[in-house]
């Protein structure tokens, strides 16, 4: 190792990094690090599994004749039952949870911590990075799971756009909240996903109540509200909806900011 | 540079730093202890990585878990193996000058590696790298942005012996250059080489300070052995005893290993006794001087 000496490049010492330079390089690390082909390929399997039993679903109603209104209705379900409760919900806890709870975990937090940055552009970094690896894999399957359900019928194309708008936003809504839940618990996957089956998937059944503090909910108005499909269950105004994920979006976003200011780093 | 005052870190029921308090000026300082000592929460503490239960911690002036701006004067290699495993160094190192806000980060990576012998355009990810290569690779990380406090810990875990000596070489030029450098190692011959001044961490407790002769002069009331290898090895012994020059001996393999509670007059005394005795002096040498030794009776004493 040679003697530093003299030849030290020119540096500014102590100088502060702005709020966008300081997101930009985290998301450039931290996408880096949450995408592993293992996680893509078992993610995306799932997704192709959505698409093509959307394809036989689609594909099996037209045969037995069923009514564009059914099928209409299918396709939305579809949407709602597979995409809106298992896809969005698991592909955005894997990629946000991991996105700093991983760093975390590993140490290698310190390295992004330990600067002269702000804490906020670090938590909209991590959940940046993990909504662009999840919305691909959330709304693709999504949009064409449900859209195929409906075999093309005349209003299909409703229930694509709707799939589209819920399956994005719920994609950024869960994204924000599972990198705060990275910050929060050791293992947040297994809390995500305590929290999915148990507070999303059954919990919301006990009432008007308990839906309103779901995500699904809200997600889930999107699809009907702009497919015009009544999916039997609580929907509230689409602006309601729209502002209430954006809420828990930069809630979430702000915790974590605080969560990690407040952080003890290893 | 650094001052530590009436620090204490407690996680539950365990006490991980027990009030300590001291100051360090710029230069090389070594905290010295064993595994589990504190020593790691010390730093931590210092780079506001974590609260102090108790007391204050001060880096150029303020808490790093505060000011951004000491944030960015302070280099950390920590003590954790991990990387960003998916980068490679010139990566990883690049990253840590952006994110410290250095001018031109890509020549300042370059310039980080070469200097801690790591090829810049090595294109495998540190994935790959061995443990040395990973910890000169962080040592670049941590210098990358000129810091002026240097905060290692065990940084020379995983090299080998002419990497250590270059390394402690470049961490005295570092000193040398008016930046505090603090490193912590559990291994009393890479303190002993490091030459600078040693804050002994025990048990959570700062337990002594000073340079290596002041730790020394701590212990002046401490039996010393010293083993002498002379002709006639008992009757000398015999001899030791009667004068009061040793307080025990024995005799190892032809050589007399005596107790003292006084060393300087055992030197000045061994030559006439052996003299009276006719007996050739052949080797006298201090068991104990080591480092190691004052550690191990600085630690137990406790």
């Amino acid at each position: 190792m040679s003697t530093p000496a003299a030849a030290w490049p020119p540096t500014d010492v102590g100088r502060r990094v702005g709020a966008a330079r300081a997101t930009a390089l985290c998301y450039r690390v931290l996408i880096r690090q949450i995408v592993s082909t293992g996680r893509i390929a078992a993610l995306g399997a799932l997704g192709t599994t959505m698409i093509v039993v959307g394809w036989v679903v689609g594909s099996s109603s037209s045969r037995n004749g069923g009514s564009a209104a059914g099928m209409i209705f299918d396709g939305a379900s579809y949407a709602d039952g597979f995409g809106l409760i298992v896809i969005v919900p698991i592909v955005s806890l894997v990629f946000a949870a991991a996105s700093l709870g991983d760093a975390r975990d590993d140490g290698t937090l310190v390295y992004l911590w330990l600067r002269p940055m702000s804490r906020a552009p670090l938590a909209a970094a991590a959940a940046l990075a993990s909504v662009t690896v999840s919305l691909p894999l959330c709304v693709a399957p999504t949009v064409l799971g449900g859209w195929l359900a409906t075999d093309f019928v005349a209003g299909s194309g409703r229930v694509a756009l709707g799939s589209l708008a819920a399956a994005a936003l719920g994609t950024i809504a869960y994204s924000c909240l599972f990198v705060l839940a990275g910050l929060l618990f050791r293992k947040a996957v297994l809390w995500g996903i305590a929290y999915i089956l148990l507070w999303e998937g059954l919990a919301v059944g006990l009432g008007e109540f308990a839906e309103r503090l779901s995500l699904r909910g809200y997600a889930r108005t999107l699809l009907a509200r702009i497919a015009e499909v009544d999916l039997g269950l609580v929907t509230y105004r689409l602006v309601t909806a729209v502002i209430v994920l954006a809420c828990v979006s930069a809630a979430s976003l702000v915790l974590a900011a605080v969560r990690l200011r407040h952080l003890d780093v290893d | 540079m650094v001052e530590v005052h009436g620090v204490s870190k407690i996680f539950g029921d365990v006490v991980a730093v027990s009030d300590v308090t001291f100051a360090v000026r710029p230069g090389v300082t070594a905290l010295l202890g064993p595994n589990g000592a504190g020593k790691s929460t010390l730093f931590r503490m210092m780079c506001g990585l974590t609260s102090p239960s108790r007391g204050s911690v001060r880096v150029l002036g303020a808490d790093a878990r505060q000011d951004r701006g000491v944030r960015g004067r302070i280099g950390l290699s920590s003590q954790q193996d991990a990387l960003f495993d998916r980068l490679d160094a010139l990566d990883f190192v690049q990253v840590a000058a952006e994110t410290h806000g250095v001018a031109d980060p890509i020549d300042a990576a370059r310039w980080a590696l070469e200097l801690v012998e790591l090829n810049p355009d090595d294109p495998r990810p540190v994935s790959g790298y061995s443990k040395g290569m990973r910890q000169r690779t962080k040592l670049a990380a941590a210098l990358v942005h000129n810091p002026d406090v240097l905060i290692l810990d065990e940084p020379l875990n995983g090299l080998d012996p002419l990497q250590r000596r270059r390394m402690i070489e470049m961490l005295e030029d570092l000193g040398a250059q008016g930046r505090c450098v603090l490193v912590s190692s559990h291994v009393l011959e890479e303190v002993a080489l490091l030459g600078s001044r040693i804050l002994v961490i025990a048990q959570g407790r700062l337990v002594a300070s000073g340079d290596y002769r002041e730790l020394r002069e701590m212990m002046d009331d401490r039996p010393h052995q010293v083993s002498i290898e002379a002709d006639k090895p008992r009757s000398l012994a015999a001899a030791l005893v009667e004068s009061g020059t040793a307080v025990g001996v024995r005799v190892e393999g032809g050589a007399v290993v005596a107790d003292t509670l006084d060393a300087d007059r055992l030197g000045r005394e061994i030559a006439p006794l052996a003299r009276r005795l006719d007996a050739r002096l052949r080797t006298v040498l201090p068991l104990d001087d080591d480092l190691e030794s004052v550690f191990r009776y600085l630690v137990e004493r406790r």
